[in-house]
C-alpha cells in the first residue's frame, strides 16, 4: 500500500488533529461522589438575570453539598428538550428547570415523569396545578408578576407620571401576560392614562430601543411622560433611544429583573428610576426546593409566587450591600426541611434588612 | 494494487470518523456516563427530528440549492397539528407533512417559475411562515390537551423509528430512483442536464415539496415532544440542518452527498451537544464547538481539485 501524502491529506489531518484537541480541552467535570445531583436548564446563559440567578443557585447548591449541572437552552424549545433528556441520561436526581416557553412546559414535565423523577418549575407558569393527573411536578415557584407590574406602574405615579407607555413581554407568556395586568391595575388604582402599550417584539435591549423609537415618534414632546417596560433588558434600550432623542428629561422609565447596568442608573439619579426584582434567586429556591424533594420532603406549598423587592435611589444602597456585594444575608440550611424541619418557608423574604 | 490515497479515504468518509472522533472523546472522558446504551439510546431520539429535517434539505443541497425557510415551516405545521390533536388525536400527524408540502410547493413553484434564486426564496419564506404561524396562534402557543393520542410521536422511541424509516425510503429514492439520479445531475451541471432534456423544473419543484414535506413531519413530531404547537420553535433549526448536511459530508455546490451521510451528520452534532452536557460544560462553548466541528469538517471533506474558486 502505498501512502499518497499530499498537502490535501496533511490539511485534512490537521483538521482531525484541531477535532481532537477541542474535544479533549472542553473536558471539566467536577464530581462528588454520592451527593444529590441536580440538572437545571434554562432558556439562556445570555441575559444578566440568569447570570445572576445560575450564581445564587450553585451558592445555595454549595451550601447544601448538592452537585449541580447548569445548561442553557439558547432560547431553543427544542435544545431544552434534549438538554433534559441528556441531563436525565447522565444521572441527575432532580430537574430545576425553566421551560423557554409555556409550549414546552408540559413536554419538559412529561419527560421527567417518564424517568420517575421530581421536577421542579421555575418562573414560567406551564399553566396547570402541581398536582394535575397527566403530568405532575414538584413545585411551582416565580415572581408575583402581577404585583410587579403593578409596582412598576405605581412607583412611576408616585414619582409624578400622568400619561405612561409600555413596553411589554412576547404574547403568548404568562409572565408578560401577568405584568401587564399589574400594569393595568396600577395606572387604574393611580389615576394615570396609559397612552399606548406594545410589545416589544422581543425582551432584548435592541427590542426596547427600536420600540421606543417607534413611541417617541408617535408621541411628540409633552405627549408622554413615563415608560413601563416588562423588563430591564427593554428598559436599557428604550433609555438609549429617549437619551437620543433628547427626551431625558421629561420621561422616566421604570422596569424589571434589578440588572447591574439599571442598577448604575438609578445609583446616578438619572431618569431610570425602578426596578423591582431579586426573583433571580428563584432558581436558588427552585434547588433547594428539589433538594428536600430528594431528601424526602414534599414541599410546603408547591406554588410559590414571589413579591418583589422595589430598589429606587433611596433603599439603593443597603440593596446593593445585601443582595449584590455578597451572598444574601440568609442561611439557606435554615429555609430547607431537610436541615431545619421547623421552617415555615422553604424561601427566604426578598427585603432589604 | 490500488494505491491507498488518504487525502480521499478522509474526505469520504469526514462524517463517520468525526462521529467516531465525538463518541471517543467522550467515551475515555464520561466513561460511565455516557457510554451506556441508555445514553446512547438518548442521543438517537434526540437526533431524530433534527435528522428527518436535514434529510429533506439533503435533496435540495445535492440539487445545488439551498433552503433556509425549514425552521419556520416546522413551526406553522407544528401548530396546524396541535391545533387539530385535540380533536383527531394522533391522527392529525398527518396535517404536519402536509402543510409542509403545500409550504414546499410553494417555494418550489416561486424558484422554477419567477426564476428567483433559492436563497432569496426560502428566505422570503422563512419570513413570511413564520409570520404565518404568529398569526395562526395569535401569538400564544396550541395547547395540546394532556390526554390527547397526539403525544404518542413524542414518547421514545417512536421519534427513532420515524426517522430510521424516513432514512431509509429517502436514501432508496435518491440513490436507486430516477427521480433521485437527476436530483444529482442537476447539482452536478445544470446546463448540461437541461440540454440532455431531464425536465429540470419539475425535479426541483419536487425537490422544494419534499423537503417542505420533511421540514412539517419534522415539526409534527417536535410539536408532540413539547406538548404544544408553539409560535417561537425550530427558530435557527435551518443552519443545524445545514450544518448536519454539510457535516455529512454533501457540499454546499451540490452534485453529491449522502442521506446516510446527513444522518451522520445529525448524529455527530447531537452527541456533541449530549456529551457536553453530560460533562457539564456550559452551553456557550457547546455553540463554539458546534461551529468548529462544522468548519473542521468542511475543511477535511471539501474536494479543492474540482472547486477552483472558493466563494
Amino acid at each position: 500500500m502505498k501512502f499518497a501524502t499530499n498537502r490535501r491529506a496533511v490539511i485534512r489531518l490537521a483538521g482531525l488533529a484541531v477535532a481532537l484537541a477541542t474535544g479533549l480541552f472542553s473536558a471539566t467535570s467536577l464530581t462528588y461522589a454520592d451527593s444529590v445531583k441536580i440538572g437545571v436548564s434554562i432558556p439562556t446563559l445570555d441575559n444578566p438575570f440568569w447570570v445572576n440567578a445560575v450564581k445564587f443557585a450553585e451558592h445555595a447548591a454549595k451550601e447544601l453539598g448538592v452537585e449541580l449541572t447548569v445548561v442553557g437552552a439558547d432560547n431553543r424549545e427544542d435544545k431544552q428538550l434534549a438538554d433534559v433528556q441528556s441531563m436525565l441520561s447522565a444521572g441527575v436526581n432532580a430537574l430545576v428547570v425553566t421551560p423557554q416557553s409555556t409550549a414546552s412546559a408540559p413536554g419538559l414535565i412529561k419527560l421527567a415523569n417518564r424517568a420517575n423523577l421530581p421536577i421542579v418549575i421555575v418562573d414560567r407558569y406551564p399553566g396547570f396545578d402541581p398536582k394535575n393527573a397527566d403530568a405532575p411536578y414538584v413545585a411551582f415557584i416565580g415572581p408575583n408578576d402581577v404585583t410587579a407590574g403593578r409596582d412598576i406602574a405605581q412607583f412611576l405615579a408616585s414619582q409624578g407620571a400622568k400619561k405612561m407607555v409600555g413596553i411589554g413581554g412576547l404574547p403568548g407568556s404568562s409572565v408578560a401576560e401577568g405584568r401587564e395586568k399589574g400594569l393595568r391595575e396600577g395606572v387604574a388604582a393611580s389615576g394615570v392614562e396609559l397612552v399606548q402599550y406594545v410589545s416589544g417584539g422581543g425582551e432584548s435591549e435592541d427590542n426596547g430601543y427600536q420600540t421606543m423609537q417607534n413611541l417617541l415618534s408617535a408621541h411628540p414632546a409633552g405627549s408622554i411622560d413615563s415608560v413601563w417596560c416588562y423588563n430591564d433588558a427593554l428598559c436599557l434600550g428604550a433609555f438609549r433611544a429617549i437619551k437620543q432623542a433628547g427626551r431625558s428629561d421629561e420621561i422616566k422609565l421604570g422596569g424589571m429583573d434589578l440588572v447591574p447596568q439599571v442598577l448604575e442608573l438609578i445609583e446616578q439619579k438619572t431618569n431610570m428610576v425602578f426596578s423591582t426584582g431579586g426573583h433571580w434567586l428563584q432558581l436558588g429556591f427552585g434547588v433547594m426546593i428539589a433538594y428536600d424533594k430528594v431528601k424526602g420532603h414534599d414541599p410546603i406549598n408547591d406554588v410559590v409566587r414571589l413579591d418583589l423587592l422595589g430598589v429606587n435611589s433611596a433603599n439603593f444602597a443597603a440593596f446593593k450591600q445585601q443582595f449584590i456585594d455578597n451572598a444574601p444575608p440568609y442561611d439557606v440550611k435554615e429555609y430547607t426541611l431537610t436541615n431545619n424541619p421547623a421552617t415555615k418557608s422553604q424561601t427566604f423574604p426578598l427585603a432589604t434588612k | 494494487m490500488a494505491s491507498f490515497r488518504l487525502g480521499e479515504f478522509l474526505s469520504r468518509y469526514v462524517a463517520y470518523l468525526a462521529l467516531i472522533a465525538v463518541v471517543a472523546v467522550f467515551g475515555m472522558l464520561s466513561p460511565d456516563r455516557f457510554l451506556t446504551f441508555g445514553n446512547l439510546g438518548v442521543i438517537l431520539q434526540n437526533s431524530a427530528v433534527l435528522a428527518i429535517v436535514a434529510i429533506g434539505v439533503t435533496f435540495i443541497i445535492i440539487g445545488g440549492s439551498i433552503d433556509l425557510s425549514v425552521g419556520s415551516v416546522m413551526a406553522l405545521a407544528g401548530a396546524v397539528a396541535a391545533s387539530f390533536a385535540g380533536d383527531w388525536g394522533a391522527f392529525a400527524i398527518v396535517l404536519a407533512p402536509l402543510v409542509g408540502l403545500a409550504l414546499g410547493a410553494i417555494n418550489g413553484a416561486i424558484f422554477v417559475l419567477a426564476r428567483i434564486p433559492s436563497f432569496v426564496v426560502s428566505l422570503g419564506m422563512l419570513s413570511i411562515a413564520r409570520g404565518a404561524t404568529i398569526i395562526f396562534t395569535g401569538g400564544s402557543p396550541v395547547s395540546i390537551p394532556l390526554t390527547s393520542s397526539y403525544e404518542i410521536f413524542g414518547i421514545p422511541p417512536m421519534p427513532f423509528w420515524i426517522a430510521a424509516g424516513v432514512a431509509v425510503v429517502m436514501g432508496a429514492l435518491l440513490a436507486f430512483t430516477t427521480f433521485g439520479r437527476y436530483t444529482f445531475a442537476i447539482g452536478g451541471d445544470e446546463e448540461k442536464t437541461r440540454i440532455l432534456g431531464v425536465p429540470v423544473d419539475k425535479v426541483k419543484f419536487a425537490m422544494f415539496a419534499l423537503s417542505g414535506a420533511l421540514a412539517g413531519l419534522g415539526g409534527g413530531i417536535l410539536t408532540s415532544q413539547l406538548g404544544s404547537g408553539s409560535p417561537t420553535v425550530g427558530t435557527g433549526f435551518e443552519l443545524l440542518a445545514i450544518s448536519a448536511v454539510v457535516i455529512g459530508g454533501t457540499p454546499l455546490t451540490g452534485g453529491s452527498g449522502s442521506i446516510l451521510g446527513t444522518v451522520v451528520g445529525s448524529l455527530v452534532i447531537m452527541t456533541l451537544a449530549n456529551g457536553l452536557v453530560i460533562m457539564g460544560v456550559s452551553s456557550n462553548v457547546q455553540t463554539v464547538l458546534t461551529g468548529l466541528v462544522l468548519i473542521v469538517a468542511v475543511m477535511i471533506s471539501i474536494r479543492r481539485g474540482k472547486l477552483r474558486i472558493i466563494k
